[in-house]
């Protein structure tokens, strides 16, 4: 009995594992009793393999090289940003100077873990055990002004605490949460700052930590991680002009912050 | 704002070497093959809507690269196509051919490759650098599998006529056969 012919096409799906199981066991037996089909199944792979290779033998890409120009470019880019943002905002509420956005400071940057030091440290650690739930439960307070400028921006007040300080002194700490995983700690120096108020605003960068503090008669730190750049400047930006602004007009400021939605990274 | 994440760098660490295989069967010029696969990669890197899964990754990937091209040729009002063999004057499997010839000359393979038509070489490309399915690869281009099965069929038979009939394929085979 003559056997159909095997045609091109489906000889060429076949090495390509395309034909349905009963088509293809039926190419299997008639190629192991004809030797012309068994040739072309050959030569076909063969063909399929020549190609395959082609690629990896004519050119290369670097992808971790890629990896990081766009992490450098990315980087400088938030700086621009955040600094520019954070820069109108500072002008717009007629504020006494803004610092630029920086890495993490030297003096501050070789303890704790590489990151920041002392009293800030420790701040950053209280904020770090309430986004992994090791921190001890507590009910929220009753939203305040500041909560509910920062309310503004999406974030909601869930969690308030006290932390203890190196010199005895302590800080209130309020814990945000947004829709989308974006988590804020605010700390609240209880008592005065036992030095001139910092006139300047002061943002830090290290990885994903951001951290911002200035002085309104007390101490305030911001501390979130893997906030937009933009998004963290514009919120610490109007929390300063609202706590120098005790008792007046927020308008301006709650303005700003309603423009602050931005998911958080990771 | 970008999401790629560690995985998302994994998976483009595993697929970029392929990908420059498809790069380079679209453009026919390693170098500006590299060009596009970087500009792909950082097109992607700044996509909010990254897959999770690695085919779905790969797939969308090639995609980007692929649009970027489609692109690029447009912009240059350039046609990068060449007349594709009719398919009635070829022969399927032409006598003498032998797989081991070809195991032996990949760079043969490799310059009649390039001589395809450019719908030919990213056919091929899709299917046997990038490993798409033939359902994969028709969702791409945005036709039936059974056009790309065809597509497949005729693009590997045009590569073996231009392997054969320009004497380039059977190297030792040839060689044997001079006095």
């Amino acid at each position: 009995m003559t056997q159909k012919p095997v045609s091109m096409e489906e000889l060429s799906a076949y090495v390509d594992g395309e034909l349905a199981p009963g088509q293809a066991a039926r190419i299997a037996r008639i190629a192991a009793s004809d030797p012309e089909t068994a040739r072309r199944v050959a030569i076909l792979r063969s063909l399929r393999a020549g190609v395959a290779a082609i690629g990896e033998e004519t050119a290369r890409v670097d992808v971790e090289a890629i990896r990081g120009r766009m992490v450098r470019r990315r980087n400088a880019r938030w700086l621009g940003a955040a600094t520019a943002a954070a820069a109108v905002l500072a002008l717009g509420l007629g504020l006494a100077g803004w610092q630029s956005m920086t890495p993490a400071s030297p003096e501050r940057g070789a303890a704790a873990g590489g990151v920041v030091s002392g009293d800030v440290a420790r701040m950053v650690a209280a904020h770090d055990a309430w986004v992994a739930g090791a921190a001890p439960p507590a009910a929220a307070p009753p939203p305040d002004r500041l909560s509910a400028l920062i309310g503004a921006t999406g974030l909601r007040l869930v969690r308030s605490g006290r932390l203890p300080l190196a010199d005895g002194r302590a800080a209130g700490q309020t814990d945000y949460l947004g829709a989308h995983g974006c988590r804020l700690s605010l700390f609240r120096a209880e008592d005065a700052a036992p030095r001139p108020a910092r006139e300047r605003l002061v943002v830090e960068i290290e990885g994903d930590l951001r951290l911002a503090s200035w002085s309104a008669g007390r101490d305030y730190h911001l501390v979130s991680r893997g906030m937009d750049v933009p998004r963290f400047a514009t919120i610490a930006s109007a929390l300063m002009a609202a706590t120098r602004r005790e008792g007046g007009d927020e308008g301006e400021p709650l303005a700003l912050l309603s423009g602050a939605h931005r998911p958080c990274l990771g | 704002m970008p999401v790629f994440s560690t995985a998302n760098w994994t998976m483009l660490r595993r697929v970029s070497p392929r990908l420059v295989g498809y790069a380079v069967a679209l453009t026919h010029d390693p170098d500006l093959a590299g060009d596009l696969v970087q500009d792909a990669i950082v097109r992607a890197v700044e996509s909010r809507n990254v897959p999770a899964d690695e085919r779905a990754f790969r797939a969308w990937i090639t995609r980007i690269l692929r649009n970027l091209w489609i692109d690029r040729c447009r912009a240059r009002r350039r046609r990068a196509d060449r007349a594709e063999a009719p398919a009635g004057e070829v022969a399927d499997f032409p006598a003498g051919f032998r797989s081991e010839d070809l195991i032996l000359n990949r760079i043969v393979v490799r310059e009649a490759f390039g001589r395809l038509s450019a719908s030919h070489r990213e056919i091929l490309a899709l299917i046997d650098i990038l490993g798409f399915s033939y359902g994969e690869a028709a969702e791409l281009l945005g036709v039936r599998p059974g056009t790309v099965m065809s597509r497949v069929s005729r693009a590997r038979r045009d590569l073996l006529r231009r392997l054969s009939d320009e004497g380039v394929v059977p190297f030792p085979a040839a060689a044997r056969r001079m006095p």
